[in-house]
């Protein structure tokens, strides 16, 4: 609970860009009304500094943030960006200071990482899965002997199910406690290796770890926030146009991406990469910390058709992971001269702007379970 | 004895002839099981008309299916109904001659039987009115000729509503009309390289399937569909050296994979000179496989 908290205040701006908060006006005093008009034209919310990044490589560019602040502050505000060596939050510093911390204290930390924590929940349901076949396979054993009557069954039945639960709740109970030795043995093993390249001299953990961004966050960024210091025109052309400047393929995939992640971004929702779930984007409510994410998005293009087999696979994953697939169809509405020219332009409201969004949610519906 | 594969005609919009082999002998459908060969039971059970979930003959069978155990020798086609004006097209111009004298020597057989029944029915209405006595023979009735005029002109030629035409060809030409079916089964079959995937696969003791349902091409099982749970997802060949795969359907396969506990399987001929290409339903071409899982799922 006190963990929510936390996280509410942590991560209370849903945008980089934050409120002008003004002062209180008090309306009977004159002097309030001074200050309050003062700090209403005075008042900005501009960036004091813009967020540096680096753009590398060539063919695949990468675009990675590597101030430590500015890392933090992108991911607290609007979950942007992906931490390079951890699974989205970049908390791969924490982590193996925590781990070296562990080492040299001998205690037990009880600021876990999310990684450690799945990895943790992975074993046991490993552990409960062998307790469970052995079970299975002493009922099984029961059976064909066929000494078991059917009340008998029900009951051992009864007192095994008892037991592994029994057993799921120790196994809960007690990881924190009691680790597997040769699992610390191993580990201490692998620590070793990284300590060479992850110690600097004076004994600090080097921080290896950048925040990439995905082409859309970028243009979001400095299109419609202007956070970054680059020019989102020239990231384009970057990108994926040639010296000729041709309408490409790639160009036109990355302008119906965007205007998808505009489209979202601006209804408030938080919009992340969708890859784990085969989707291209994945809708939070408010972001990864708070709540599971409820839609996956496949942006099309108007006119496509895929075959059957592809919807039903797409739509198959996101009903697994419990989601809705919307398929996000985008529309050119402007030659493509005239947007090349407006890109070269660097009027990129208007290149945005001819392009319209339709949505359709795609559902498997199952007659004998969809009857409330 | 090979089984026998009945073909459906049907006439899509673009006037293509499309086939769906289906097999009525539970005597076939119990041989072909035991060659691993599934396919898919489609008919309503009469006891039970109003559910689908279990289902009577015709089975349907794959194309791949219906190609493998014709070109293995364990079937033969047979045109069982549907619009087959374009099978007969070709049928009609090889053959006029046989069809001719076949059409021919069926007129002459009919004259011949309805003259024998009018005869008859003639002496008993002779005999009837007592014209003359019973039991005489036909002959005895004399030859008048205006009589057996009058018999010739009312004799009726049939125009039959339905033809059994095919069947006749089919009975003549066994070993035509089957090639003929399969070149038409092969033409309708879009990819040439699934039809390898499934030779090889089926080769290896595979049972393979279709694979809708887990977003494949095939889903293959290690032996009979009712004893094992299908191991494989196998996707439609890619040929490796010009066609690309997209990141986003590798993560969706091999993750819908790895839930249903399954690996996603990629295929292709590997690629050899053109020379190979030229007759490829003779040559068995080297197909060569990668699977993909999703790892760390508990």
């Amino acid at each position: 609970m006190s963990k929510r908290v936390n996280n509410a205040v942590r991560y209370k701006y849903p945008l980089p860009v934050h409120p002008i908060e003004l002062p209180q006006l008090i309306i009977h005093n004159p002097v309030s009304w001074a200050y309050w008009s003062y700090c209403y034209l005075t008042g900005c919310n501009a960036l004091q500094r813009k967020i540096h990044v680096d753009i590398i490589g060539e063919k695949i560019v990468h675009i990675e943030v590597r101030n430590q602040d500015d890392m933090k502050y992108l991911w607290e505000n609007g979950f942007f960006g992906t931490g390079q060596l951890s699974r989205s939050e970049p908390t791969w510093y924490n982590h193996m200071k925590s781990k070296f911390q562990n080492e040299n204290n001998e205690s037990i930390n009880k600021n876990i990482s999310l990684e450690q924590v799945t990895k943790l929940r992975r074993q046991q349901r490993i552990e409960f899965k062998k307790q469970r076949e052995v079970v299975e396979a002493k009922l099984l054993e029961l059976r064909k002997k066929g000494e078991l009557t059917p009340e008998e069954e029900a009951r051992i039945l009864e007192q095994e199910r008892g037991k592994l639960r029994k057993f799921k709740d120790d196994q809960v109970a007690l990881h924190l406690v009691k680790e597997d030795p040769t699992e610390n043995v191993r580990e201490k093993g692998r620590l070793l290796i990284q300590e060479a390249e992850v110690i600097g001299e004076n004994g600090e953990i080097i921080q290896m770890e950048t925040l990439e961004l995905m082409p859309v966050e970028t243009i979001f960024l400095s299109f419609a926030l202007d956070v970054l210091d680059i020019t989102p025109s020239k990231f384009i052309i970057k990108c994926c146009m040639n010296d000729s400047f041709d309408y490409t393929d790639e160009l036109h995939k990355l302008l119906i991406q965007y205007t998808a992640y505009h489209h979202y971004r601006s209804h408030g929702w938080c919009v992340r990469s969708g890859i784990k779930f085969g989707s291209d984007y994945i809708l939070y409510k408010r972001g990864p910390p708070f709540q599971h994410a409820d839609f996956c998005i496949m942006v099309l293009n108007s006119n496509c058709s895929n075959p059957y087999t592809w919807y039903s696979t797409i739509a198959r994953v996101c009903g697994g992971a419990n989601k809705s697939l919307v398929l996000c169809y985008v529309e050119r509405t402007n030659s493509k001269e005239q947007i090349i020219k407006w890109v070269k332009e660097d009027n990129l409201s208007k290149v945005f702007n001819s392009f319209s969004v339709g949505e359709i949610i795609f559902k498997r519906w199952v007659p004998g379970k969809n009857r409330d | 004895m090979p089984v026998t594969i009945n073909l459906i005609c049907g006439a899509e919009e673009d006037g293509q002839t499309t086939l769906s082999p289906l097999i009525f002998n539970i005597d076939d459908i119990k041989k072909l099981r035991e060659l691993g060969i599934c396919g898919i039971l489609s008919g309503t059970l009469s006891s039970a008309a109003q559910q689908n979930i279990f289902l009577s003959v015709p089975l349907k069978l794959m194309i791949e299916e219906a190609i493998w155990l014709h070109l293995n020798g364990l079937a033969k086609f047979k045109v069982l109904k549907g619009d087959t004006t374009q099978l007969i097209e070709g049928i009609l111009d090889r053959n006029a001659y046989d069809i001719h004298n076949l059409t021919k020597e069926r007129l002459k057989i009919s004259f011949e039987l309805q003259r024998e029944y009018k005869r008859e029915q003639h002496r008993l209405k002779l005999e009837r009115l007592g014209i003359i006595p019973p039991e005489t023979s036909n002959e005895t009735t004399g030859d008048n000729s205006p009589n057996e005029k009058l018999l010739e002109a009312s004799l009726f030629i049939e125009t039959p509503t339905t033809s059994n035409l095919l069947n006749n060809i089919h009975l003549n030409y066994e070993n035509g009309i089957n090639d003929y079916l399969l070149h038409i089964l092969i033409s309708q079959y879009g990819n040439w390289d699934n039809y390898l995937l499934f030779q090889v696969l089926k080769d290896r003791g595979y049972v393979l399937a279709p694979g809708g349902r887990f977003g494949g091409k095939f889903i293959a099982y290690p032996g009979d569909p009712l004893r094992y749970h299908s191991h494989m997802v196998v996707r439609d060949a890619l040929h490796y050296k010009d066609q690309s795969l997209d990141l986003l359907e590798l993560a969706a396969n091999a993750r819908l994979g790895t839930a249903v506990k399954k690996i996603w399987v990629i295929g292709a001929p590997v690629p050899k000179n053109d020379e190979m290409e030229s007759n490829k339903t003779q040559s068995k071409k080297d197909v060569s496989f990668y699977s993909v899982e999703w790892a760390g799922f508990g």
